[in-house]
């Protein structure tokens, strides 16, 4: 029975909510006692997951099983083979490890380390039982089978491709919808009473999702024993000698030239030093001989941290270097479905700022101190344990569309991700956090047909009148609604339209109170996705956190960039007007007129970009005029050419007369929808999103 | 602590309705709530032999199954299909009424925000462990407990 609120509690929840709980938790011990879930082992197990269990396996499988691969592709002529040279089946050392890009060893020892692909292409056209290295990831689901057994199905060619052995994949299985499970992938089978013995089946089989490399080889002695007709598929059957290599690995991410960073967001480098991966780092922790540090960069993973777990026996070295269950592991992915490569060990306790989960960078080294006094039979694992001497980096991480990966503590998903989920939970509330690409548009309403009357809940459907988006792409520039690709957004009490451009929102559909609506609106009610939060946005970084200004070299002086965004002046505006697409937001900046009795608009009829003063205006009529230099506008307008005077045309947090600011920008088409000349044509409008920095004005 | 003593068959028979009844309230699927559940004990299942401290066993199989609830491979696999996926209204007809006032008022928090209340307030987690399970400091959950409540109460009428 539940001990309701923990230690430390500022105040009691409702009675109401106690009662309802008391009552939860009796109905699922009634569930639980009539099978409704379980573990293996107990009788009210309902069914394991796809993931097999190293307890489950244990003892129910024979050790002297040996494992084996099969081809799945299709087989091809040869003749027979002479007999098998002995296996080489002992698990060797990972010392001259060649990590590949993928994040699985390129070679060993000087030995290439073939794809699944390659492997079988490798394999088909063998002609004796050389054994060679095959690197991929473990999976144990599969969806299809790749080709009709024989039957019945000799032993070598049990595959079990039908059933729950594993295959061997090119790619982690993260996404099985992608996997094709009738490629080119290789399938483990197992043949009882075969030697040699070794490795264990569990050694290669758990925990799935592993990236292994097998040692293999082909025209295995028991190929002898199949029959004629399938003699030569026995001969080319890919057999397992050993596991030579695993790690619970998704590829390394690769560095992007242009940001410095890995795919992910993590820097590559920091102050001029390398930052590793969680995969290179095993390998450089272990062939380490020494204290030196390094950095490595990955994803936090602490999700099994166990209170009062640790204190083993033995000295301090022995507790703090060897392996326990308080284990902090950095993943080379933040979407893992088991602990990273890499184990963190801490010679303190982790300060309070050390991020449960997420991308950091820490500078690590080996061969700490206390390994001298770890007992004799630790002194290796002690000697190559990576110890953490500093959190050097933390930050939001990048999905593979550039946008945080990572936030607010949790991952973030994709807009394609998040329909798939909100269309596959018909009735139950999915809350989300979802990065993608916002715009809002306030359109003149009486032409838009309303398409919903004014019934009981219609609050929770999208507006109209004021509809937004989040889209998996910028938004170009003319659309004003959600096509088929875009969430069509509903934003919740309270919320703000943030600004257009990229964002990761907190949103959520199937919303409770859809039963409420009138019948008629009903399911497009459930179908509603409303927002109930700003996470965050390109140009503010997280909402509401404090700001990280770059000051100019002087108070009169605009800056050059603003944490790390360029700042436009004068006619590259103009050109960013000119050549914008989509409403992707950018920054601004100049001088404000002045005096604020300025008007030009009589004098200066021309409505285009050019005029007849010799310098360039843009958008003329409205807005807050500003220049690209202080000083009297009368005045810098009948000097000499070249100028730049600039309108924003929609304004809303004004900046002070007579100083240099920055603002945050889009660009938008306000008459798009009537604009005969179509979106090309239409007239352009600079729309302040954010005024993000002021200066003083210029001393006369 | 290895295997045999820790039994997780009988653990899952003295945690397993607190575990089921905090995912029931953490995630309001019936689905997702049992396949957690499970997901829970196959992790402890794997790390048996590390457990060493059998009174830390329940705020720790708190602690990995509220993880695992915000995990996003576990997000994204909720919906693939574990088994039967009987769904039933655990609360019986009488208080019918009361429990889905109460699982509304539940739904109308951010998840995040209803699992630091469930965890702590209702499943008896302390502040620390809550933030442990949660991935985020002290004082934000002491900040979404606060809100949280008050949200509840203003939706269960309870002042």
């Amino acid at each position: 029975m539940a001990e309701p609120r923990g230690p430390g509690s500022p105040e009691p929840p409702p009675d109401r909510l106690q009662r309802w709980f008391a009552t939860e938790v009796r109905a699922a011990e009634r569930d639980i006692k009539r099978g409704l879930v379980g573990v293996p082992g107990t009788p009210g197990r309902r069914g394991l997951g796809r993931r097999a269990l190293v307890g489950g396996l244990a003892g129910t499988t024979s050790a002297a099983i040996l494992l084996a691969v099969a081809l799945a592709a299709g087989y091809l002529g040869g003749a027979a083979s002479p007999p098998p040279t002995a296996a080489s089946g002992q698990p060797t050392a990972t010392s001259g490890i060649v990590i590949g890009a993928n994040g699985i060893p390129a070679s060993i020892d000087g030995e290439p380390v073939l794809t699944p692909s390659a492997a079988i292409t490798r394999a088909l056209v063998s002609t004796d039982a050389s054994t060679f290295l095959v690197g991929g990831w473990l999976d144990d689901s599969k969806a299809a089978c790749p080709s009709t057994p024989p039957a019945p199905v000799p032993a070598l060619l049990d595959t079990g491709i039908c059933g729950g052995q594993p295959a061997l994949l090119a790619s982690p299985p993260v996404d099985e919808a992608a996997v094709d499970w009738n490629g080119r992938n290789l399938w483990i089978v197992f043949l009882d009473g075969a030697s040699p013995p070794e490795p264990t089946p569990e050694d290669l089989l758990e925990p799935y999702g592993d990236a292994v490399v097998l040692r293999v080889h082909t025209h295995d002695p028991s190929a002898a024993t199949c029959s004629a007709d399938v003699r030569l598929q026995c001969d080319l059957a890919v057999v397992v000698n050993a596991v030579l290599w695993r790690a619970s690995v998704g590829p390394i991410a690769t560095v992007n030239p242009s940001s410095g960073t890995y795919g992910d967001g993590i820097p590559a480098t920091l102050d001029g030093q390398p930052v590793l991966r969680p995969t290179q780092a095993v390998a450089r922790a272990d062939g380490s001989t020494d204290a030196s540090t390094f950095l490595v960069g990955g994803w936090v993973e602490t999700v099994y941290s166990y209170t009062g777990c640790a204190q083993p026996v033995g000295s301090e070295g022995d507790q703090v270097l060897t392996r326990t269950f308080c284990g902090t592991y950095l993943d080379e992915t933040p979407t893992a479905a088991t602990e990273g490569p890499l184990e963190l060990h801490f010679r303190t306790s982790v300060s309070a700022d050390w991020p449960g989960e997420g991308p950091v960078i820490v500078r690590v080294h080996t061969h700490d101190q206390l390994a001298t006094t770890c007992a004799a039979t630790n002194q290796d694992d002690c000697a190559h344990a990576v110890v953490v001497d500093a959190l050097l980096w933390s930050g939001p991480g990048l999905g593979p569309d550039g946008l945080p990966s990572w936030m607010d503590g949790q991952s973030t998903i994709s807009v394609p991700e998040a329909q798939s989920m909100l269309a596959q939970v018909p009735g139950s509330p999915a809350e989300l956090e979802v990065r993608g690409w916002y715009a809002g548009w306030s359109l003149p309403c009486p032409y838009v047909p309303a398409t919903v009357p004014p019934t009981p809940g219609s609050s929770l459907l999208p507006d109209r009148c004021q509809p937004s988006v989040l889209g998996p792409a910028p938004i170009p520039l003319g659309q004003d609604r959600a096509t088929a690709d875009d969430l069509d957004l509903t934003l919740g009490p309270g919320v703000e339209a943030p600004p257009p451009g990229a964002v990761v929102v907190e949103l959520h559909g199937h919303d409770p109170t859809a039963g409420a609506c009138d019948p008629s609106i009903r399911a497009a009610c459930d179908a509603a996705v409303i927002v109930d939060r700003v996470v965050w946005t390109a140009s503010t970084g997280v909402v509401n956190a404090a700001p990280s200004a770059t000051p100019g070299p002087s108070p009169t002086d605009i800056p050059s960039s603003f944490d790390g965004r360029p700042v436009l002046r004068g006619e590259a505006i103009v050109d960013r007007v000119e050549q914008a697409t989509d409403a992707t937001p950018f920054l601004v900046g100049g001088w404000t007129p002045t005096t604020p009795e300025i008007y030009f608009c009589p004098m200066i009829p021309a409505p285009s970009p050019g005029s007849s003063l010799g310098g360039v205006i843009l958008d003329l009529c409205g807005g807050l005029w500003f220049l690209d230099a202080p000083g009297d506008p009368q005045g810098i307008l009948r000097g000499t050419p070249p100028w730049v005077a600039l309108s924003i045309g929609v304004v809303t947090q004004p900046p002070p007369w007579d100083v240099p600011f920055i603002m945050q920008v889009h660009v938008a088409l306000p008459q798009a929808q009537i604009c005969p000349a179509g979106p090309a044509g239409c007239p352009r409008t600079i729309v302040e999103d954010a005024l993000v920095w002021a200066g003083s004005p210029p001393a006369r | 602590m290895d295997a045999e003593r820790l039994d997780l068959g009988t653990a899952f028979q003295v945690h397993g309705p607190l575990l089921l009844a905090a995912a029931r309230a953490i995630t309001l699927n019936e689905a997702e709530a049992q396949d957690l559940v499970q997901t829970t004990f196959e992790i402890a299942l794997r790390h048996a032999a590390e457990l060493r401290d059998p009174d830390s066993l329940r705020p720790w199989l708190l602690r990995v199954q509220a993880r695992e609830a915000f995990r996003l491979v576990r997000r994204l696999r909720r919906f693939v299909p574990v088994g039967s996926g009987v769904v039933e209204v655990a609360v019986p007809a009488p208080d019918a009424t009361d429990s889905l006032a109460v699982r509304r008022a539940l739904g109308g928090l951010p998840r995040r925000m209803r699992a630091a209340v469930v965890l702590h307030h209702l499943a008896g987690l302390s502040v620390a462990e809550t933030a442990t399970a949660l991935g985020v400091t002290e004082s934000t959950v002491k900040s979404q407990l606060k809100t949280g409540l008050a949200r509840l109460r203003e939706a269960l009428g309870d002042g």
